[in-house]
């Protein structure tokens, strides 16, 4: 076994500590299986840089793994399989290398809990439901890994399942997923019967080879669209990210975050020569991509919550990676789930600091100076915070950077480009400005502990500052991976290109104007960050007179989209779920008064035609013979 | 003999189904220990397991098929594939019933030949290359049955389900025989391939009476399998039979009932006019959309799976479209995964209830995850499956008759099919929710039984086996043809 195909052990290493965790975890002693399951993915880990070095020298940087034949009907096959290269092992490096030290924090973070071994069998079933998304050479096996997150994240959202709402935010979480992923389904199944087959790299040949209409190509990506809205929250099935903040912070961080909501941005990178030949899906996927990116950085606004701010930047930065995957620029897409990677870790793990030290607190009206008690927790976040807001020199400048210049130079999306440009500026001034309002009314200003929170106050522990420190350092190092290609060398675009070939051109400016698209990105980060600065800092705090303003309510209702799905599909805060799920307490019998919506309306009829007498069965069965009688009569008799 | 073979290997699983029930009446006289004769019925089930396997690997290894009685009696890969659809119903069904009986004081030592006349009923059917044999194997496997759902004879709605069961059934029949009759009468025959000979004939000019008749064919069959609108009685049959009963006809009944449909399907029925093909579409479209919204506004367990079973009939009706390629292989792998999955989760469900199948209501469920694990990760895995989550049974069921039908060119009623799906997970999910997410106030009450237990091993088993290894069980009925295929018709 080569060192390249060790790599494809990691999904097994991952999925046996979750199995010794779930069988045996009660019978461990604490940190034991935190430790186990963090083996596994620090193992993993391993292989992938292992396979990661063995690619750099090879001629043809892909591997395949046959793993065994699954089904075969007749010209529906579905063997199964692994792909390793370049894009597959970054992935693959982020997912265990992150999730490595999610899984150390972790042990700290969840100390005492009593599901601590559940926890953690959870979290190493994520690990390597995750791997074998981005290892997979099909779009079936894709979709296995990619039902086996959605499956995983449930599990985890729901995790202190005592609360009610948490159970509700968890399946709302996997409802709305189910939607993306019937566009999953029918877009494999499109796929195979305009390719004939669902190997991701068949169907790329194929379609680079002009076997299948530009119409159906269209269309299938237009699901594989859809499929990627609901995995990676993005307009319109964005609503359930929020909510899941409801589980343990080092979910959030690795999960709703780093790894798992960036599932959609890999699909369509991985399937980049198929969206490359259709300039309709992906001039979707970049308006999708850009109007979630502002909307959401709108809904970041007014969130209280520490956490509720980052779910919403996270959703935000995912449309700027939508936007790069959108304008053809692939390797930016990845580059962005790279770096973003580090910071959006390091910020929820930084807020999991705040919370553990404040003893569950997590209200940002009452927190501030809190740089005083942590500085390790406050440097690093800073660093996290300038990073996502698009600072020089910070890891999240470059990919942002990246992707503004990609999209203003891309020659895949027509003439809209420039207006997702400016829409992306624009967002780039707000993500300054809401990430300094995060880190300033955190740790700066004054104290607005609660008595119980000051006498709990304190720096945590090393097992969670250590993880702290190297994601900090990655905010900063990862972006150098990726500097701006017209006047620097440029690894990670080789390194992803080398996998993803697609015809996809950029036009090239003049040097000048490349440095004063570079000039703008800055100043849109210079001037959200001064904005904040001026608001916070200066003058204090929040505007009291905005506290009941329209916009501020509409920000704070996450744009409203709850609001407007509440009449839409079932009613119900708590999204389609929940809603259905309130037929538990009997609506049937209150009928249909309560507003159950169409569906609580159709199912009420049917309950209606449901009497129980045998005699007006017998006759709705006549009847049905009747009329069919009547049909075919009418109809088969002429023929 | 008289003109006709007899070929006794071809119809030696159902025989021997035959005479164990056969021996198992009279035996009762002297020996009326039920779970003897639980044990009996499982050596039964086992024999003609042992005759199916036999057919099976020397029809795949030889690639032709044997049949009967003049090709009234056929069996081809599909029968065999039913073949053992029913046997693992009825296996698990008795398993359910051998500690179940005694403790709801149901312990006749009729049951057991009951139920596997009921299965040979069910083979015949399966079987059947003529309309006559189709109608002799669903009265044997339907009286049976009827018997079977007013077993419980204290129990109001027992008795109501078998009494409603029997009014309907007739009713059906009617309609079936008729149909038959308006066959007979418009081409002169009732074996499938000369039917479909004569409709296909130069100047036949009877289609009127044979697209009535094929009508009224389809009608009664759909009330077997709970088509909608002829499904009323299976929601209301299905709560008031007791446990081990419903277990056994929502799988085995079902499932002999889709092999006839899928053999007329493949056979004469496409020869029909087009618009017999536009009314099972539409009996399809409304039963997917009434099973699943029926299953949302369940409060109870067992009625839950009884709007899933008519849900699920309307997936299998998927497969029907495409009988003639892929459907029928692909309806075969459906009910296997569906016959483990739902006579598991009947299983579960007879543990949970007090002995008038009472107290199945969701809240009743509450903290079992903690409470009794085994039972409730069992119980889950069977509902993901049925949900359809990928790598249990369940998923690859319902894959493979979208992927037929979507071959045979329903795409529109794949999308449907996909889409309700999606609210299937909504009422499959809430019980896992209930077990996991809820604390109990109500004490489940603890009975054990050995029996129940392997039946749920072995379903829990299959369910992640065929989910995980799909391809083999795929590929030993995949090997040949219907025989009516191979011989042009």
């Amino acid at each position: 076994m080569s060192a390249v195909e060790l790599a494809a052990l990691a999904p097994a290493l991952a999925l046996l500590g979750a199995l010794i965790n779930g069988l045996f975890g009660r019978a461990l002693k604490e940190p034991l299986p935190g430790y186990l399951a963090s083996a596994t993915v620090g193992l993993g880990f391993l292989f992938s840089l292992f396979a990661f070095f063995a690619l750099q020298s090879m001629e043809e940087p892909s591997v395949h793994i046959a793993l065994w034949d699954y089904l075969k009907a007749g010209n529906f096959d579905l063997s199964l399989g692994f792909t390793i290269d370049t894009l597959s092992v970054t992935m693959m490096l982020i997912i265990t290398g992150v999730g490595f030290l999610i899984h150390l924090y972790s042990i700290a973070y969840m100390h005492g809990d009593s599901g601590f071994s559940r926890y953690f069998s959870f979290l190493n079933l994520f690990v390597a439901a995750m791997l074998i998304l981005v290892l997979a050479d099909s779009f079936f096996l894709m979709f296995i890994g990619w039902e086996g997150v959605g499956v995983c994240s449930y599990l985890l959202i729901s995790f202190w399942y005592t609360e009610r709402a948490n159970a509700d935010a968890a399946r709302k979480a996997f409802i709305t997923n189910r939607v993306g992923d019937v566009g999953f389904l029918l877009a494999m199944f499109l796929t195979v019967f305009a390719f004939g087959t669902l190997n991701i790299h068949e169907v790329n040949e194929l379609a680079l080879a002009g076997a299948v209409s530009g119409g159906l190509i269209t269309v299938i990506g237009l699901f594989y669209l859809l499929a990627a809205t609901g995995k990676s929250a993005q307009l319109p099935l964005q609503v359930w990210l929020p909510d899941a903040m409801a589980g343990p912070t080092p979910v959030s961080a690795l999960i709703h975050a780093a790894t798992m909501v960036t599932a959609g941005v890999y699909l369509i990178a991985r399937a980049g020569p198929l969206f490359a030949l259709s300039p309709v899906a992906s001039t979707w996927v970049a308006w999708i991509g850009a109007l979630t990116a502002i909307i959401a950085a709108f809904a970041a606004f007014a969130q209280t919550d520490i956490k509720k701010i980052l779910a919403f930047s996270t959703i935000s930065q995912l449309g700027y990676m939508f936007v790069a995957v959108g304008a053809g620029a692939y390797w930016v897409g990845i580059f962005h789930v790279f770096t973003h990677a580090f910071f959006k870790a390091l910020l929820f793990l930084g807020s999991g600091s705040v919370i553990h030290a404040l003893g569950g607190e997590q209200d940002i009206r009452k927190m501030g100076g809190l740089h005083k008690h942590m500085k390790v927790t406050s440097f690093t976040s800073l660093i996290a915070t300038l990073a996502i807001a698009g600072v020089p020199f910070f890891a999240g400048f470059f990919s942002k950077d990246a992707i503004l210049a990609h999209v203003f130079n891309s020659e895949l999306i027509g003439g809209s480009k420039y207006l997702l440009y400016v829409l992306l500026l624009v967002t780039a001034v707000m993500t300054a400005f809401y990430m300094f309002r995060w880190y300033f009314q955190i740790f700066r200003g004054e104290e607005r502990l609660s008595e119980e929170a000051r006498a709990h106050v304190h720096e945590s522990p090393a097992l969670m500052t250590v993880p702290l420190m190297i994601l900090a350092f990655f905010s900063v190092a990862a972006g150098y991976f990726g500097l701006p290609e017209f006047a620097f060398p440029n690894v990670f675009s080789h390194w992803i290109e080398r996998s993803v070939e697609a015809p996809v051109s950029f036009g090239h400016p003049s040097v000048g104007l490349e440095w004063f698209l570079i000039l703008l990105s800055v100043a849109a980060a210079a001037l959200g960050l001064g904005i904040g600065y001026w608001v916070y800092a200066m003058r204090k705090g929040e505007p009291a007179r905005g506290d009941t303003g329209a916009l501020r309510n509409l920000s704070a209702s996450g744009a409203g989209f709850d609001a407007l799905y509440r009449p839409l599909f079932i009613r119900s805060s708590e999204g389609l779920a929940s809603g259905l799920s309130s037929l538990d307490s009997n609506v049937v019998n209150k009928g249909v008064s309560q507003g159950a919506g169409s569906v609580g309306l159709l199912a009420n009829v049917v309950r209606w035609l449901q009497t129980g007498y045998a005699r007006q069965y017998a006759l709705f069965m006549f009847i049905g013979v009747a009329i069919l009688a009547l049909v075919v009569a009418l109809n088969g008799g002429l023929s | 003999m008289f003109g006709i073979d007899v070929n006794a290997a071809a119809f030696a699983p159902a025989l021997v189904l035959l005479i164990v029930a056969a021996m198992a009446t009279l035996w009762s006289l002297f020996e009326a220990d039920g779970r003897f004769m639980a044990m009996l019925a499982l050596i039964g089930v086992v024999m003609s397991g042992l005759f199916n396997v036999q057919l099976l690997l020397e029809g795949n290894a030889s690639g032709t098929y044997l049949s009967s009685f003049g090709l009234k009696y056929l069996a081809d890969a599909p029968a065999i594939g039913f073949n053992f659809v029913i046997l693992i119903g009825t296996a698990l069904a008795v398993l359910i019933a051998y500690d179940y009986l005694g403790r709801t004081d149901l312990d006749h030592p009729e049951y057991y030949p009951l139920i596997l006349l009921s299965s040979c009923g069910a083979m015949v059917m399966a079987a059947a290359g003529d309309l006559i044999t189709l109608i002799l194997g669903l009265e044997i496997m339907s009286l049976a049955v009827y018997v079977l759902s007013a077993w419980r004879q204290n129990a109001r709605e027992s008795e109501e389900a078998g009494m409603k069961y029997f009014l309907l059934g007739a009713f059906a029949s009617a309609f079936l025989i008729y149909g038959i009759a308006l066959m007979y009468g418009a081409t002169g025959s009732f074996s499938y391939g000369s039917i479909a000979a004569a409709l296909q004939a130069d100047g036949f000019s009877n289609v009127f009476y044979a697209s009535l008749g094929g009508m009224m064919i389809l009608a009664g069959l759909g009330f077997k399998v709970a088509f909608a609108p002829f499904h009323q009685w299976a929601p209301d049959v299905y709560t008031g039979a007791p446990t081990s009963v419903t277990a056994f006809m929502s799988v085995v009944v079902k499932a002999a009932a889709f092999a006839a449909l899928l053999r007329i399907a493949s056979s004469f029925f496409t020869e029909l006019p087009p618009v017999l093909n536009q009314v099972l579409v539409v009996l399809i479209v409304l039963t997917l959309v009434i099973g699943n919204l029926g299953a949302l506004l369940q409060q109870g367990l067992k009625r839950m799976l009884a709007y899933s079973a008519v849900a699920h009939a309307g997936y299998l009706g998927l497969a029907v479209l495409a009988a003639g390629t892929t459907g029928t292989k692909a309806a075969v792998w459906y009910l296997t995964a569906y016959a483990l999955m739902n006579a598991g989760a009947f299983a579960v469900l007879s543990l949970m209830t007090d002995r008038n199948d009472h107290g199945d209501a969701l809240e009743r469920f509450a903290g079992l995850g903690r409470t009794r694990p085994g039972l409730a990760a069992a119980l889950s895995i069977f509902l993901l499956s049925l949900a359809g989550i990928p790598l249990l049974a369940g998923f690859v069921g319902k894959i493979l008759v979208f992927q037929a039908a979507i071959s045979a060119g329903y795409v529109g009623l794949a999308v449907l099919g996909i889409l309700t799906s999606i609210v299937a997970v909504v009422y499959y999910i809430r019980p896992i929710a209930y077990m996991y997410f809820r604390d109990s106030e109500y004490k489940a009450p603890e009975i054990k039984s050995r029996a129940t237990s392997i039946a749920i091993g072995l379903a829990v088993i299959g369910t992640i086996g065929l989910g995980i290894f799909p391809g083999w069980w795929y590929g030993l009925i995949n090997a040949g043809k219907s025989i009516m295929a191979m011989a042009g018709l």
